[in-house]
């Protein structure tokens, strides 16, 4: 008995496993006929389009569409035996083919493409642009301007559409007509050999574009010349030398830009090299070196880094200080100075170094020191330092004079 | 006694809503604390995420040679196809999802409102449009001195699309395209400036394929089965792929007499569209081992997939290049099964999706091997009659009553003109349990098939029958997690679990 029961629950169970299955759903509809009443296949961007069909039978149709942006699906409009779809207007208004399939229940009845072209006539906008905006003379590097004529619904112009672009420079005028081809018209502009800003437009018969500018800016510089200017030819370690240049120009004449860096180097008789840099205003730069103290003989060049250099000139300085004493305070322990005659027999001016080394006997340097003359004399203090009772060498250099004396310091008393 | 029962019963009410309570309570302080947690992520103040990844396995060519203006540099071509690409793929999200989700990076202002428009529009018609463009051919035209504007001449795009409105797919079309389109650089971006649709095709029919006398004598020939190991079904080429049982198993099939195997290549196994190389080693051993025993092989691609989305043909394509070009010159090799019962797909992918996919499957497989038939492993004889004439041959499965099999396969040949037909799934579970109310048997398992062998050798027909093991384990996905689906599905074998040979196993030895 138990087991009849089991079964029988078991097998209901199979039964309503079975009997949980989906049904499926039949859909029938049916269309008889449908034909394309107006044949379209040119028509201008915004004009507006209705397709209509004459139709008998199911009215549950779809228009597919697709442009060259979007794709979407209409519903029509329906009067009487005639189907219409008021093709959305933000598909007509973009230009290139728009493919329309009327459809039934998955399968296509009708379809067909609509060419829609550009609105030639209506207001342009020019769409222009036009680089690099900075070039350089000579005839080699050109600005290209590219300019894109669209409709007032934003669709380039169809392929052959004049444009004129002006170009205008100091007082001359050019004209060139141009057909756009790939939506856009592109014309080169090559460089003046002359600087200068050049200004460009471009045209429609119904717009124009703004104005664009571009500027010739000088080629590289060209060599030029350094010429040095000095109060006198003395190494006093005082003045002034002043070195600048010619007005710096390209090849074209043109003056090198304001700004333009030049790098002064010298180099000395005595292996020593010395730079100052310079940047131009109306093509001429200069820079200024303090004369050296001592006699030198420098030879100068200018350069434009990776450009053009100048000549190179050369300038000898005399000696200026002929002689100097020195002597000796042993009790104070200062070193003096004195009697500093330039070349004119004058006082040195202040402030020229004096260079003190003071060597022991076993010639190592004990103490080293500088100083500055004021008054036409210097003094070295050597209180100041420590040194081991002895004897001492003082050497002295001045405006390149070299002068020893010998010094005795004692054990201090204090 | 009743008092105290009815004491007790509200007492354990009482605890267990105070429990729930408490439960709901804590639930709903810790989402919103969780909430409070979440903030705006930092990446977001960079406009540098890109929305999608983009698929390497949509086909672009470039062609620069007719390009006016400056030379375009080959780094420049790179960044425009990844732009470029972007902006189609992020334009058929939005068709799709009527979101405008990341076009106005890759689209100007102007050429956005092109777009936005009929977005909102198509969503409020409940308007969906699932596009994908499988190939590119770009034809450089003018790149501009500056290096900011840029125009291509898009060829032949191959753009596949579903119509749907409230969620019914009202057509599908396949077009060939020609765009113009005009870019300009924006913000590190190469933005759509301009687009122009100047050419449409129809995508052309395929081809209608007419039966092959050498084929058909071929097919009816067949004599094989549905080959899985027993230690891997469903996961031959995985970690436990062993050629040497593999090896044994198809020594056993030569001295039965069986002359074919019908294989299964895992989409998602084999590395979807970047196919694994490891993988491939294993496949093409298996192709040599077969030779050895004089087996044919039927390859059946895309097993276990099941997307159809129509942004999902590149990648499959790419995938099935991948494996073809590589065991297509196999001398087993016989024989190329786009998709085992797609059919059954139909209602949940939609029919639209799953015919389109095969279309485009079919297109390709046949240019890129020429030399081996191609036909999809239908589930049922009704199916089998799509897409037959663009097919080398026929197959289906059936599992049906054998009384009517004569009936069902006359009825298929007389639809599809005569076709080379194969059956290429059949057989009969012996398992008897109580998820079948002990209902089947080895014996009734072999009087299904000496009933089936007979009918199959009077009509001629070259058959592969399901399968030659028991097996252990059953993976959900093939026949989904309820039991008695899975028990039935572990004893179709015609050797059992413990490798004894079962009372059906004599009819197909020594064939």
């Amino acid at each position: 008995m138990i087991k009849w029961n089991t079964k029988i629950i078991y097998f209901a169970c199979l039964i309503i496993l079975i009997a949980c299955t989906k049904a499926n759903k039949v859909e029938s509809s049916a269309i008889s006929y449908v034909s394309y009443l107006d044949t379209i296949t040119d028509i201008y961007a915004g004009k507006p389009v209705d397709l209509r069909f004459s139709y008998k039978g199911d009215s549950a149709l779809h228009l597919i569409i697709s442009n060259s942006y979007v794709q979407t699906i209409q519903k029509p409009l329906i009067k009487e035996d005639t189907l219409i779809f008021n093709v959305d207007d933000r598909i007509i208004k973009k230009a290139g083919l728009c493919e329309w399939q009327l459809v039934h229940n998955g399968i296509s009845l009708e379809s067909g493409i609509i060419n829609i072209l550009p609105l030639n006539q209506s207001h342009n906008n020019l769409e222009s642009y036009l680089g690099p905006r900075s070039i350089v003379a000579g005839g080699h590097d050109f600005s290209m301007l590219v300019v894109v004529p669209t409709d007032i619904y934003d669709n380039p112009l169809i392929n052959g559409s004049s444009i004129i672009v002006s170009e205008q420079f100091k007082n001359k005028r050019n004209k060139i007509a141009l057909k756009t081809n790939d939506f856009l018209v592109h014309h080169n502009i090559f460089s003046t050999k002359q600087t200068g800003p050049f200004y460009i437009a471009a045209a429609t018969t119904n717009g124009e574009s703004k104005e664009m500018e571009s500027s010739v800016t000088p080629a590289i510089p060209d060599n030029f010349n350094i010429y040095s200017k000095c109060n006198h030819n003395y190494a006093d370690g005082n003045q002034l030398m002043e070195i600048y240049t010619s007005q710096i120009k390209d090849i074209y004449n043109n003056i090198i830009s304001d700004g333009t860096i030049i790098n002064f180097t010298i180099h000395s008789n005595k292996d020593q090299f010395f730079s100052a840099s310079g940047t131009t205003i109306n093509g001429k730069a200069n820079v200024k070196f303090l004369h050296p103290s001592e006699a030198q003989y420098w030879k100068i060049k200018a350069y434009v880094d990776g450009a053009s250099s100048s000549n190179t000139i050369k300038v000898n300085f005399k000696q200026s200080t002929l002689n100097y004493q020195l002597s000796y305070d042993t009790t104070q322990r200062i070193l003096k100075i004195h009697s500093i005659l330039s070349y004119m027999g004058q006082k040195l001016p202040d402030g020229n170094i004096v260079e003190c080394r003071i060597i022991n006997k076993q010639g190592n340097v004990t103490y080293e020191t500088e100083v500055d003359t004021q008054g036409g004399t210097a003094f070295i203090d050597l209180s100041t330092h420590f040194f081991d009772a002895d004897v001492y060498v003082a050497e002295i250099i001045l405006m390149g004079i070299k002068k020893t004396i010998q010094i005795e310091i004692y054990d201090d008393v204090y | 006694m009743m008092m105290s029962i009815n004491k007790n019963l509200y007492r354990v009410l009482v605890i267990i809503s105070f429990l729930l309570v408490n439960g709901i309570i804590i639930f709903g302080i810790s989402s919103a604390i969780a909430y409070m947690n979440t903030g705006a992520d930092r990446s977001k103040i960079l406009n540098i995420a890109t929305p999608q990844q983009l698929s390497n396995s949509i086909k672009i060519n470039w062609e620069t040679a007719n390009c006016i203006g400056r030379t375009i540099e080959k780094q420049t071509i790179l960044n425009i196809e990844k732009d470029y690409l972007q902006a189609w793929q992020l334009k058929h999200n939005a068709l799709r999802d009527n979101n405008l989700y990341g076009i106005k990076n890759y689209y100007t202002d102007s050429a956005y409102q092109n777009i936005k428009r009929t977005i909102l529009s198509n969503k409020k018609k409940k308007v969906e449009v699932q596009s994908a463009a499988l190939t590119h051919n770009i034809d450089v035209k003018f790149y501009s001195a500056d290096g900011h504007i840029v125009i291509l001449e898009d060829k032949n795009i191959e753009l596949a699309s579903h119509y749907i409105n409230n969620g019914n797919t009202i057509a599908t079309t396949q077009n060939i395209c020609d765009y113009r389109a005009m870019l300009l650089f924006e913000d590190g971006y190469w933005r759509i400036r301009h687009l122009k649709l100047e050419k449409i095709n129809k995508r052309d029919e395929l081809p209608t394929l007419t039966n092959d006398s050498v084929l058909l004598k071929q097919i009816a020939e067949i004599k094989g089965l549905n080959y899985y190991p027993q230690s891997a079904p469903w996961k031959m080429f995985g970690e436990e792929f062993d050629p040497k049982i593999i090896a044994e198993d198809f020594a056993l099939l030569k001295t039965m007499g069986l002359n074919t195997v019908r294989i299964f290549v895992q989409y998602e196994e084999f590395g979807k569209e970047n196919v694994d190389q490891e993988k491939i080693k294993k496949l093409k051993k298996t192709l040599t081992l077969a030779d050895n025993n004089e087996l044919k092989v039927i390859v059946t691609l895309f097993d276990f997939y099941g997307n159809y989305d129509v942004k999902d043909i590149a990648p499959t394509l790419k995938h099935a290049h991948s494996i073809i070009n590589s065991i297509k010159e196999e001398p087993a090799l016989f024989a190329w099964d786009i998709k085992n019962e797609p059919d059954l797909d139909f209602e949940t992918r939609g029919r639209a999706n799953v015919i389109l996919w095969l279309n485009e499957m079919i297109r390709n497989m046949q240019i890129w091997d020429t030399n081996h038939p191609i036909t999809i492993g239908w589930s049922n004889t009704e199916s089998a009659e799509l897409l037959a004439s663009h097919l080398h041959f026929v197959s289906f499965h059936d599992y049906l009553d054998p009384q009517t099999f004569n009936e069902r396969v006359a009825k298929l040949s007389n639809s599809i003109n005569n076709k080379a037909i194969m059956l290429q799934e059949y057989g009969y579970s012996s398992y008897s349990g109580i998820w079948n109310a002990f209902s089947s048997s080895q014996q009734k398992q072999r009087e299904y098939y000496n009933l089936m062998q007979k009918q199959i050798d009077k009509l001629n027909l070259g058959f592969v029958f399901w399968t030659l093991y028991d097996f252990n384990h059953i993976p959900n996905s093939v026949v989904g997690y309820k039991p008695w689906h899975k028990s039935k599905q572990s004893s179709f074998g015609i050797i059992d679990k413990n490798g004894n040979r079962k009372e059906a196993f004599p009819l197909f030895d020594g064939q």
